[in-house]
C-alpha cells in the first residue's frame, strides 16, 4: 500500500511558499551576480550594471505584456511541427507493448486487477516521459540551426512568448497520446479483467437442512460456477434462481474457531446471479464481475504504540525490517493504538467500515500457510469504556476489510453504542493487538484506516493519469529550458538525466545525505564506491586510514555536498507519481492533487523565468 | 552561447529628432568571439550610417564585408559589441520596432511542413493581426507573389524561387514601413529578378523605405537610391548611386537612324575640338533584356521556335 498525505493541502500551502519564495529568490539572486560578475569582466562595473539594469526592466516588461495570440502561434506551430514531423511512434509502440501484454500478466495473480494497472499506467508514466523528452529538446534547436527562428524574432514576439508558447505547444502535443494512451490503458484493464461464468442447473444441489443451514430459505441451492480467468465462485442461489457468488478468494480463507467475523478482502470480486424458467427449466445467468476496482476514500488516524507491559511507547517493536511500520509483540500487552476522528452516525448510519493491512512477522515455522489471529478492542478515549476483544485472521498481503456494527458489547455482555458510548465528539481508539505468543503484527500510520466511502475508479485512474501529466509537463519545461542554451542531442540527454534523477530523487537524496551527516548509515561516496568497486569491497570493510582514504572521503565529501546542492533544483517524479495507489485501490484525495500541482508549479514557474532569461541573452544569431 | 553583452532596451540614447532617419547606426562595431571569449573576427568597426524615409538603400560588399552582419546587428539578431543602432527611432534590440518591420533573410528560412496559407496566417498572428485581416492580407499576397495554385501545397514541395517568394510575401504581412531584404533576388530566374526589381521599385512609390544587400551589382544599380559599399567591416564608400557612377569627364551621346557618313562626321568633329574618340559603335543590350525579349515573345507566339544559330 502506498503512503498518503494526512496534512491538507492548505495546511502545508504557507510554509511550503515560504521554502519556495526563499529557494527561488537565492538562486535567481545568484544567477544574477553570475551575469553581472561576467558582464563586468568584459565592460566595466558601472557599464554591466547599467547592462544589467536595462536587461531586468526589459524582462519585466516581456513578462507583463505577454500577448496570448502570439503564445498560442508559437503554440500551434510547436504541435504542427510535432505532428507533421513526428508521426505517431510513442503510441505505436505503446499500442504494440499492449497487444503482447497480455502474455505477460498472470490474471491467477491473487490482485489481477492491481497488476494490470499498475503496469499499464507505469508504461504509460515512462512512454509519455520518453516522448516528452523527444519531442521538445530538439526543437528550439533545430530552428536554431535551420535558423527559422530569424523570421520569428525578427517579428514582434517577446522571448517570453516563444519559451511560454514552446512550453504549451509541446504539453498539449504530449498530452494527446498520453490521453489516448490513458484512454486504452482504462479500457484494457477493464477488459482483460472483465469475464463471465456460466451456471447450469447440474452445478447446483438443494441445500440439505441441518444446523447451519436454518438462515437459508426453502429451495434454496448450492453449487459452484464454471472456471473462468482461473477461478470459480461457490454460489448460493434461492428458489427463483436469484443469488450472489460468494468471492473469488473465500475458499482460500482457511477460518479459525477463534475468529469472531469473517472477513471480505479488498481484492476480491463476486458475481450477480439471476435465474429464469424457461420450458420448466431454470437458466442462470451470471453477470459481470462486482467489486474489481476499489477508490477507497479512507480516514486515517495518528498511531501510537504500547509495550510488552502495556506502557505507551512511540514506535513499536523493530524487528529488523527497513520500514516505518512498527511491531506488536503477540501474547503480550503490547498493541497499536489508533485514534479516528470523524466518527459520526450521519457518515456511518450502517456502522463503521475498517480496512487494515498488516504486515506478519513469523517467528515460528509452525502453521506458515495460516492466518494469525489478531483482536481489536473498540475504546472510549476519555472514559476508556471498551468494547470486547473481537478478534480476526490476518494473513499476508492482504487487506482485511470488516463493518464494526453500532452495537457492540463490552466484556460483560452489556451492549454499547458505538457512537454514544465510545465516540467522543467523533473521536474513537481502536486498539490491535496480536493473539498468539512470538508472533507479530506490523503496522504503520496508513495501514488501518476507516473507510469514509467507495469513490469512482474510472475517475480514479483519471486522477492517476493527472500525476503523470504532471510529470510530463515538468519534463517538456525542462527540455524547453536546456534546448534554449544546448544544442539538440545535448539537450535531450541532459533533460534525459535530469528526468531520471527526478524519478530517482528519494533514493539519490537518501545516499547522499546519509554519507553527509553523521551518526546515519556510511555507504560511501563516488569516488569511495568506485574504488569498492573495483577491488570488491564489502561495504562493512572500511577503507585503510592513510592519506589517500582522506583525499578519497574529502573529496567525496564536496561531491555530496554538490549533489545535494544539485537535487534540490530537481523534481521529485515519484511524489508525483499515484500509481500506486490507484493500483492499490485508494482514492486519491482533492488535497494530494492540490499539493502536486503547487509542486509542479513550484518547478516549472523558476524553470520558465531561467530559460526566458537565458534566451533573451542569447544572440540568435552567430 | 549566451553573451554578457545583453541586450540593452533603454541604455542607449534616442537617435536625432529628425523623424526622416529609419536606420541609424553610431560607430556600431561587431567582434565574434568564440567559446572562451577570445576574438576570432571584427566583423564590423564602427560604422556609421543612415537610411532616410522612403529610399532604397543598398549595402554592397564582398563575402565576408560585414553586410549580413550590418542587417543582423539592426534586426537584433545579435548584439553590438560597442556602438548603437536605432531603427525606427528604438534600439535595435527592442523587439518593439519589429511592429513596422518586414525582414526577408538570405535563404527565406521557413517552417517547409506548412503550407502557403498556414505560413502567412502563421506569420500574421505573431504580428497580433486579427483572423480577418490574416485572411485578407493572405490572399492579397499570395496573389501578388502568384503562389495562389499553390498555397495548399506544404513549402518543402516548391522550387526555391516559389519558396522566396513566399518569403517575400511573409515579409509584408504587416504591411511595414521598413523592409529589410537581405539578397532579395538570390534563387530567382530573371522573370523572378525582374518582378522583385519592380516589386520593390513600386514600395518605394507606397512610401516605404527599403534596406538591401546584395552581390549582384546590377540588381543594386537598377533599384537602389543609395548605397553604402562595405570591405573587412570598414565602409568605404556612401552616397546616391547616380552620383557615384556619373563619369565626369566622358560625354555619351546616343542616337538613332545615322548613316555612316554622319558617324564620320562626328569622329571628325571630336577630333576637331581636342577630343578623344573612345567609341562609336552599335550598342549592345544587357542579357537580361534579351531573355526577357525572348520569353515575352514566346509567350506572345507559343509554338515559335529558333531557327538556326544567330550570326555574329
Amino acid at each position: 500500500m502506498d503512503t498518503f498525505q494526512t496534512t491538507s493541502f492548505a495546511d502545508q500551502l504557507s510554509a511550503g511558499l515560504v521554502t519556495w519564495g526563499t529557494t527561488v529568490g537565492i538562486t535567481l539572486g545568484v544567477m544574477l551576480l553570475v551575469c553581472y560578475v561576467f558582464t563586468a569582466i568584459r565592460l566595466g562595473p558601472l557599464s554591466a550594471g547599467d547592462r544589467i539594469y536595462s536587461v531586468l526592466v526589459s524582462a519585466v516588461g516581456d513578462l507583463l505584456f505577454i500577448s496570448p495570440r502570439r503564445t498560442f502561434a508559437i503554440a500551434w506551430l510547436a504541435v504542427k511541427e510535432s505532428i507533421r514531423k513526428q508521426a505517431v511512434a510513442g503510441l505505436i509502440i505503446f499500442l504494440v507493448i499492449l497487444a503482447f501484454a497480455l502474455w505477460f500478466l498472470d490474471s491467477e495473480t491473487y490482485d489481477p486487477s492491481s497488476l494490470y494497472i499498475s503496469f499499464v499506467m507505469n508504461a504509460v508514466n515512462y512512454l509519455v516521459l520518453l516522448l516528452a523528452v523527444l519531442t521538445a529538446a530538439f526543437s528550439l534547436p533545430n530552428d536554431m540551426k535551420n535558423k527559422t527562428i530569424y523570421t520569428i524574432v525578427t517579428k514582434p514576439v517577446r522571448p517570453s512568448e516563444i519559451i511560454l508558447g514552446r512550453i504549451l505547444g509541446f504539453t498539449a502535443v504530449c498530452t494527446i497520446p498520453l490521453a489516448t494512451m490513458g484512454l486504452c490503458s482504462y479500457l484494457f484493464v477493464v477488459r482483460s479483467l472483465d469475464h463471465r461464468h456460466e451456471l447450469t442447473e447440474a452445478d447446483v444441489r438443494p441445500i440439505v437442512a441441518g444446523p447451519a443451514t436454518r438462515n437459508v430459505k426453502p429451495g434454496s441451492k448450492q453449487g459452484s460456477t464454471s472456471t473462468a480467468h482461473s477461478h470459480r465462485h461457490k454460489v448460493t442461489v434461492d428458489a427463483d434462481g436469484n443469488g450472489v457468488t460468494e468471492t473469488n478468494d473465500s475458499d482460500r480463507i482457511e477460518m479459525d474457531d477463534a475468529v469472531d467475523f469473517h472477513d471480505r478482502f479488498g481484492s476480491s470480486h463476486w458475481h450477480v446471479v439471476t435465474g429464469e424458467l424457461r420450458d420448466g427449466r431454470m437458466v442462470y445467468h451470471v453477470g459481470p464481475p462486482q467489486g474489481q476496482f476499489h477508490a477507497r476514500v479512507p480516514i486515517k488516524g495518528l498511531l501510537r504504540f504500547k509495550e510488552a507491559d502495556g506502557t505507551a511507547s512511540k514506535e513499536g517493536y523493530n524487528v529488523g525490517n527497513w520500514t516505518k511500520r512498527g511491531y506488536v509483540a503477540g501474547g503480550t500487552l503490547s498493541a497499536a493504538v489508533f485514534t479516528f476522528d470523524g466518527v459520526d452516525p450521519n457518515r456511518f448510519p450502517e456502522g463503521v467500515p475498517l480496512e487494515m493491512n498488516i504486515r506478519l512477522f513469523r517467528t515460528t515455522k509452525e502453521g506458515m500457510d495460516k492466518p494469525i489471529i489478531g483482536s481489536l478492542i473498540i475504546r472510549n478515549p476519555i472514559t476508556g469504556l471498551s468494547s470486547a476483544p473481537r478478534n480476526f485472521a490476518a494473513r499476508e498481503y492482504v487487506t482485511l476489510q470488516q463493518i464494526i456494527p453500532r452495537k457492540l458489547t463490552d466484556s460483560k455482555g452489556k451492549t454499547l453504542d458505538l457512537f454514544d458510548d465510545l465516540a467522543v465528539n467523533g473521536r474513537v481508539e481502536i486498539e490491535l493487538q496480536c493473539i498468539p505468543r512470538s508472533q507479530f503484527f506490523g503496522v504503520g500510520p496508513d495501514d488501518v484506516y476507516l473507510l469514509a466511502r467507495e469513490g469512482r475508479f474510472d475517475v480514479n485512474f483519471l486522477k492517476g493519469l493527472f500525476g503523470i501529466w504532471l510529470q510530463m509537463v515538468l519534463t517538456v519545461v525542462l527540455a524547453v529550458v536546456f534546448s534554449t542554451f544546448l544544442s539538440g542531442p545535448v539537450a535531450m540527454l541532459a533533460t534525459a538525466a535530469a528526468v531520471i534523477g527526478a524519478l530517482l530523487r528519494p533514493f539519490i537524496v537518501n545516499v547522499v545525505r546519509d554519507n553527509l551527516f553523521e551518526g546515519k548509515a556510511h555507504t560511501g561516496g563516488v569516488l569511495e564506491s568506485m574504488v569498492r568497486l573495483t577491488d570488491q569491497r564489502a561495504i562493512t570493510l572500511e577503507l585503510e586510514e592513510g592519506t589517500t582514504t582522506s583525499l578519497i572521503q574529502s573529496i567525496d565529501k564536496v561531491l555530496n555536498s554538490l549533489l545535494d546542492g544539485m537535487f534540490t533544483f530537481i523534481p521529485d517524479f515519484s511524489a508525483l507519481n499515484d500509481v500506486n495507489s490507484v493500483a492499490g485501490g485508494f482514492d486519491i484525495s482533492s488535497s494530494l492533487l492540490w499539493m502536486h500541482t503547487a509542486q509542479t508549479l513550484g518547478f516549472v514557474l523558476p524553470l520558465f523565468l531561467v530559460g526566458f532569461i537565458v534566451f533573451k541573452l542569447t544572440e540568435v544569431a552567430k | 552561447m549566451v553573451s554578457t553583452a545583453a541586450p540593452a532596451a533603454s541604455q542607449a540614447a534616442s537617435p536625432g529628432v529628425d523623424g526622416d532617419i529609419v536606420i541609424e547606426t553610431r560607430g556600431l562595431a561587431k567582434v565574434y568571439r568564440d567559446f572562451w571569449g577570445r576574438q576570432k573576427v571584427r566583423a564590423l568597426k564602427g560604422l556609421d550610417l543612415t537610411v532616410r524615409r522612403g529610399e532604397i538603400f543598398g549595402l554592397l560588399g564582398p563575402n565576408g564585408s560585414g553586410k549580413t552582419t550590418t542587417i543582423k546587428l539592426l534586426l537584433g539578431l545579435l548584439f553590438p559589441t560597442s556602438g548603437q543602432a536605432f531603427v525606427l527611432g528604438k534600439p535595435a534590440t527592442d523587439v518593439a520596432k519589429n511592429e513596422r518591420i518586414g525582414y526577408l533573410p538570405e535563404e527565406s528560412y521557413l517552417y517547409k511542413f506548412l503550407n502557403a496559407e498556414e505560413t502567412l496566417d502563421f506569420y500574421g498572428r505573431l504580428f497580433n493581426l486579427p483572423k480577418a485581416v490574416r485572411r485578407e492580407r493572405t490572399q492579397k499576397l499570395l496573389e501578388l507573389v502568384r503562389v495562389t495554385t499553390a498555397k495548399k501545397r506544404r513549402l518543402r514541395e516548391y522550387s526555391k524561387g516559389m519558396t522566396r517568394r513566399i518569403g517575400l510575401a511573409q515579409a509584408l504581412i504587416n504591411d511595414p514601413e521598413l523592409i529589410i531584404l537581405d539578397e532579395p533576388t538570390t534563387g530567382l530566374d530573371p522573370i523572378g529578378c525582374r518582378e522583385m526589381k519592380d516589386l520593390i521599385l513600386d514600395l518605394k512609390r507606397q512610401g516605404k523605405t527599403v534596406l538591401m544587400c546584395s552581390h549582384l551589382l546590377a540588381d543594386v544599380q537598377d533599384v537602389c537610391d543609395r548605397i553604402a559599399v562595405l570591405h573587412q567591416g570598414e565602409l568605404k564608400e556612401l552616397g546616391r548611386v547616380d552620383g557615384l557612377l556619373k563619369v565626369r569627364d566622358v560625354t555619351e551621346l546616343r542616337a538613332s537612324g545615322l548613316s555612316d557618313e554622319c558617324k564620320t562626321e562626328l569622329a571628325a568633329v571630336v577630333a576637331k575640338h581636342g577630343g578623344k574618340l573612345i567609341g562609336l559603335d552599335n550598342p549592345t543590350t544587357t542579357l537580361e533584356e534579351l531573355f526577357l525579349e525572348i520569353v515575352q515573345d514566346a509567350e506572345a507566339r507559343p509554338g515559335r521556335r529558333a531557327a538556326s544559330e544567330s550570326s555574329t
